[in-house]
């Protein structure tokens, strides 16, 4: 495992060896390095960690990713507003996405997907719905069976993205972390408005 | 001639309202700024590029929308910036933009921007039937709302644990016609609102947002945007409790988008005359 010569923390400029005068702006946060080709191959070398981590998965949590592109990039520690940096500039020149879901005590969240996944994600929320429409209830486990067949990595994560944003969508209700129901109410709501 | 190029989800302004250029094919009249800086309507053609094209938003203090790549904005000091160059140059920070949310005087709301209205609460709703729209309120529960004059089309209703807004497509396009600021004004405050008080729009809404703004100017009211990030952002957020009624807002986001769209060019004949699109000044090419 590597160790990163950019920092975005000031106080950490002399720790990596980095010169003030050498520095890009991403978003809100300044990133400094030695040099400028440091600069922009790590940079570089993260995005492409985080590009190629969402590549494989449906959607993921910013923990996630984080952890999977670390592994991807070799490297044994990314400061946390290094990451968010440059999962900006990603989702900036749109070679990721972000969706907003509803946690179970109604608190937003966002899930990432790269941008080759997007129609699969959307397409996935659709079966998600119409399932619970006919079921009323569904299950994680249920909707990971639907949507990835057999169970691997991050798949049961996935699939409670995809109800996490039907939940944000007001269509369904958490019953607790491993199902939700339709909104209830929400039936009855259509049959007397017809 | 001048041209410019917008995408299929920018909003530019006609006697009918906001609209979305979705019938490329038809020429029409909309509004611009003219030489001495005043609203006027002028006559466009309107031809589809390409299909497949990228989409970039941006949003400052005062207004947001999608536009092509090639779209070029007049800076409030003048100077004109694609829209690849502020977001590939990450410049946004660093500018400002003149917004034009005025509507025209004796607006009066057509068939065509009422259906762009109606097609973003379709998307947003959680169920819809015939002509009434289900959609989650940004808040929690709510009192329901009686079935009296005022809240005629729009009603609050608690199903589960949420509350609910129901919207009922023929009630309310008569009372759009009739006074469209207070109707709006009516939607945003029971559906968007959400706990913290601002309201609270997802990215894709901008055409209910486009018209949300429209009606704080229309009222005079100061309000000022959210992003999440100077980067990216997935909610719009409108303070009605703090910014300004200037004019010039500053850049808050800009990014390119990940959908593919259909990208369309208009043609008009006088130099100098601007378009407005999604309430910014276009420069033609």
């Amino acid at each position: 495992m590597g160790s990163l010569r950019i920092t975005a923390t000031r106080s950490r400029i002399e720790d990596v060896g980095a010169d003030s005068d050498v520095r890009v702006s991403l978003g809100a946060t300044t990133i400094y390095a030695p040099s400028e080709a440091i600069l922009q191959t790590e940079i570089e070398m993260i995005a492409d960690a985080i590009y190629r981590s969402a590549a494989g998965y449906l959607s993921m949590t910013r923990n996630v990713l984080g952890k999977l592109s670390r592994e991807k990039a070799g490297i044994d520690r990314i400061e946390r507003r290094l990451f968010g940096a440059v999962l900006g500039r990603q989702l900036r020149l749109g070679r990721l996405e972000s969706i907003v879901c509803s946690s179970i005590r109604g608190k937003l969240f966002r899930v990432f997907v790269n941008s080759e996944n997007v129609e699969k994600f959307r397409a996935s929320l659709a079966t998600a719905r119409e399932i619970l429409w006919d079921k009323s209830v569904l299950q994680v486990q249920t909707l990971e069976k639907e949507i990835f067949g057999r169970r691997s990595y991050n798949t049961w994560s996935s699939s409670s993205h995809l109800l996490a944003r039907l939940v944000y969508m007001g269509v369904a209700e958490q019953i607790d972390k491993y199902s939700v129901r339709l909104t209830p109410g929400l039936r009855d709501a259509l049959r007397s408005s017809s | 001639m001048p041209c410019a190029h917008l995408v299929r989800e920018s909003l530019v302004l006609t006697q009918g309202g906001w609209i979305p250029l979705v019938r490329s094919d038809l020429p029409q009249e909309i509004y611009g700024i003219d030489r001495h800086g005043r609203l006027s309507e002028r006559h466009v053609a309107c031809a589809m590029v390409k299909e497949n094209a990228r989409c970039a938003f941006i949003a400052t203090e005062t207004v947001y929308g999608c536009f092509a790549l090639e779209t070029r904005l007049v800076e409030s000091e003048g100077r004109v910036l694609s829209l690849a160059k502020i977001v590939e140059g990450n410049l946004i920070a660093d500018l400002s933009f003149e917004a034009t949310m005025q509507l025209p005087p004796g607006l009066s709301i057509d068939s065509c921007a009422l259906d762009a209205f109606w097609s973003v609460l379709q998307q947003s709703a959680a169920s819809q039937v015939n002509d009434k729209y289900i959609l989650r309120c940004r808040g929690q529960r709510q009192p329901e709302t009686s079935a009296d004059p005022s809240t005629k089309g729009i009603m609050i209703r608690n199903y589960g644990k949420r509350a609910f807004c129901v919207i009922s497509r023929g009630e309310l396009e008569n009372r759009l016609s009739e006074n469209w600021v207070n109707t709006i004004t009516a939607i945003s405050d029971k559906w968007l609102e959400n706990d913290e008080g601002f309201l609270e729009l997802e990215r894709f809404e901008c055409g209910v947002g486009i018209w949300v703004l429209s009606a704080l100017q229309q009222s005079d009211m100061s309000y000022g945007l959210i992003c999440d990030t100077r980067q990216h952002t997935d909610l719009v957020r409108i303070d009605t409790t703090s910014g300004s009624t200037a004019i010039i807002g500053s850049g808050k986001c800009a990014f390119y988008t990940v959908d593919p769209t259909v990208q369309i060019k208009i043609d008009w004949e006088e130099s100098s005359w601007s378009p407005v699109a999604n309430g910014f000044v276009v420069a033609g090419l």
